[in-house]
């Protein structure tokens, strides 16, 4: 993949099905056009199940079928701007949206991008940028995939024993609300500091570009149990945020390392965005705690894989890539 | 001392003189090789034909070809994976200049049989040369020559190092062709094919000839966009992937 840099021109390991083979212009490899309109579809179908946006599936599932890590990442980042348009649109119309919330939230995380690709690049050129992005979704699939588990088993067993689940309220104030720089969010019917909110916005920022994920799965929790925001905008603002700092993400990828492979991107959003309207209807069949379990399976799986390829001595200690762009060896 | 010097070249001359009579004419089926949308490799074909120096004497055969096909250069890093504080990752590594990500040495024969060792070695025509010319620095430097067998292993499993010992065929004593498979991950750039004609385990003559390979049409626009305009091709991306969430949820009515 000599332009973009990181990894070696190779053979895709996916030609079950040559006859419509596809050239990435920017990867520089030819893949299965209908491998990628089908983990598109696949991680749409998921996403619309569990209303994730699926960067973080999409991501590693690129990575392990052979395209450069560089610009998987990158290119994810366009997926996930398709896969949240539409259902940020939805909730707009809804009134779901706190603009002022998603406005300081986005401001954080554009910092946090900025700070994000860096990292990425400076990383790149330690030629460890691999290594980072399998550590970096070890720890955070395998953390959140099990407090997702344990969540879900929780309230699977409580369901069976026919208790009703005790709804815990949160309470009216934490620490988080002492912070200074108040202000005042309408929609949301908070006054709380700017601090927590950016602070927010930019830790995902950083691991969203570093990762090539959305963080919707890690914002959502955030905003609900740190914040106190109201469930009415959560999921709307969340989306909002995702959509925008995954498109400042992008951009700041095509300028900073030249790996966002628009075609890729663009076949993925097509699999994605309908396969997202499936999901999303069969959604309805299955209940919220056995969804819950079902995406911390899934979580848990992928955080395993990487686990292995950390831990397990590789078939081949050797590898190749490409230099460009001031990389060094 | 350099009036023998001068001798031994005189010599030399003489003996290379009637040998390098011979002429070489040398071609290839397509200047350029166009990477499209639906690209997965293609063959190209070289071909060639010993000619006669003075018209009507006809080339003394018989003859054999070398044919070294070198694909724009590139630096490379190879780097070993061990396991530090119980992961695997990546610790010595080694750097390689101006390499060729394309490398194919077809001959009509074992290269061994047609050519001396010396010759080759000179001339620097095997890829195992190439790398240990490229090679830079060495984190370990110890490794250096596990790190150059290395690389070639990989470059030569991703099909862009091969070496083919029965790759020339001779359609006529003096005709010869040869079909050359360029792989999906050809890298896109200049060529250069150099053409020995061998007699009697030296080289008679010689002749170069460049194909190009290139993207054409999208995939080419594409990726000069890309390195020329980073921040519309960003800004692009994102407009598309705007106008996808939005055409599908219009379209579906979420």
């Amino acid at each position: 993949m000599p332009r973009d840099g990181a990894a070696a021109p190779r053979a895709s390991p996916i030609d079950w099905s040559p006859a419509v083979q596809i050239y990435l212009p920017i990867a520089e490899m030819s893949v299965s056009l209908f491998f990628l309109v089908g983990i598109g579809g696949a991680i749409g179908f998921l996403s619309g199940l569990f209303g994730v946006g699926g960067g973080f599936l999409l991501t590693p599932l690129l990575i392990f079928s052979g395209v450069p890590a560089p610009v998987a990442v990158a290119s994810v980042t366009g997926q996930v701007v398709a896969a949240s348009t539409s259902g940020a649109l939805s909730y707009w119309r809804r009134g779901g949206i706190d603009l002022k919330l998603a406005l300081y939230l986005v401001i954080g995380g554009s910092f946090g991008a900025v700070l994000g690709v860096w990292i990425f690049q400076a990383l790149r050129a330690l030629g460890q940028l691999d290594l980072a992005i399998s550590l970096g979704y070890l720890i955070f699939l395998g953390s959140i995939g099990t407090l997702m588990l344990i969540e879900a088993v929780r309230s699977l067993i409580r369901s069976r024993k026919g208790a009703t689940p005790p709804r815990k309220l949160p309470g009216q104030h934490n620490w988080v609300h002492g912070l200074p720089l108040r202000v005042r969010f309408k929609r949301s019917k908070l006054y709380i500091s700017v601090l927590p909110v950016m602070f927010i916005g930019f830790v995902i920022g950083i691991i969203g570009s570093l990762l090539g994920i959305g963080g919707g799965f890690i914002l959502v929790p955030a905003l609900v149990y740190l914040l106190r925001i109201p469930g009415s905008v959560v999921i709307g603002t969340s989306l909002l945020h995702v959509l925008a700092i995954m498109a400042v993400t992008c951009v700041l990828h095509a300028v900073q390392n030249q790996s966002v492979d628009i075609l890729l991107a663009f076949c993925l959003m097509v699999g994605s965005v309908v396969g997202a309207q499936f999901g999303a209807s069969a959604g309805q069949y299955l209940r919220g705690d056995q969804l819950r379990a079902l995406l911390a399976l899934i979580v848990l799986g992928v955080a395993i894989r990487f686990a292995m390829s950390l831990f397990l001595t590789p078939d081949d200690p050797f590898s190749m890539a490409v230099l460009s762009f001031g990389e060094t060896a | 001392m350099v009036a023998r010097l001068v001798l031994i070249l005189a010599l030399l001359a003489l003996h290379a003189g009637p040998a390098r009579a011979q002429g070489l004419i040398f071609g290839t089926s397509d200047p350029t090789i166009w990477i499209h949308s639906s690209f997965t490799g293609e063959t190209i074909t070289l071909f060639g034909n010993v000619e006669p120096d003075v018209e009507g004497t006809a080339p003394e055969g018989p003859f054999d070809i070398l044919v070294v096909i070198r694909g724009p250069v590139s630096d490379r890093v190879i780097r070993r994976q061990s396991r530090q504080f119980g992961i695997m990752l990546n610790a010595d590594s080694s750097l390689y200049t101006g390499l060729p990500g394309f490398y194919r040495v077809i001959s009509s024969r074992p290269i061994e049989t047609i050519i001396d060792p010396e010759e080759l070695a000179e001339r620097m025509l095997m890829p195992e040369r190439q790398i240990e010319l490229a090679s830079q620095s060495t984190s370990n430097a110890g490794d250096i020559e596990t790190f150059n067998a290395e690389l070639l292993r990989l470059l030569s499993d991703a099909n862009l190092y091969r070496s083919d010992e029965r790759g020339i065929t001779f359609l006529s004593p003096t005709f010869f062709a040869t079909r050359v498979v360029l792989p999906a991950n050809v890298p896109n750039g200049s060529f250069l094919a150099q053409t020995f004609v061998i007699k009697d385990r030296d080289i008679v003559t010689s002749r170069s000839q460049r194909f190009f390979v290139q993207k054409t049409g999208f995939e080419r626009f594409t990726g000069e966009m890309a390195r020329s305009q980073p921040l519309l091709y960003g800004l692009a991306t994102v407009l598309l992937a705007l106008v996808t969430g939005w055409l599908g949820g219009v379209l579906f009515r979420r």
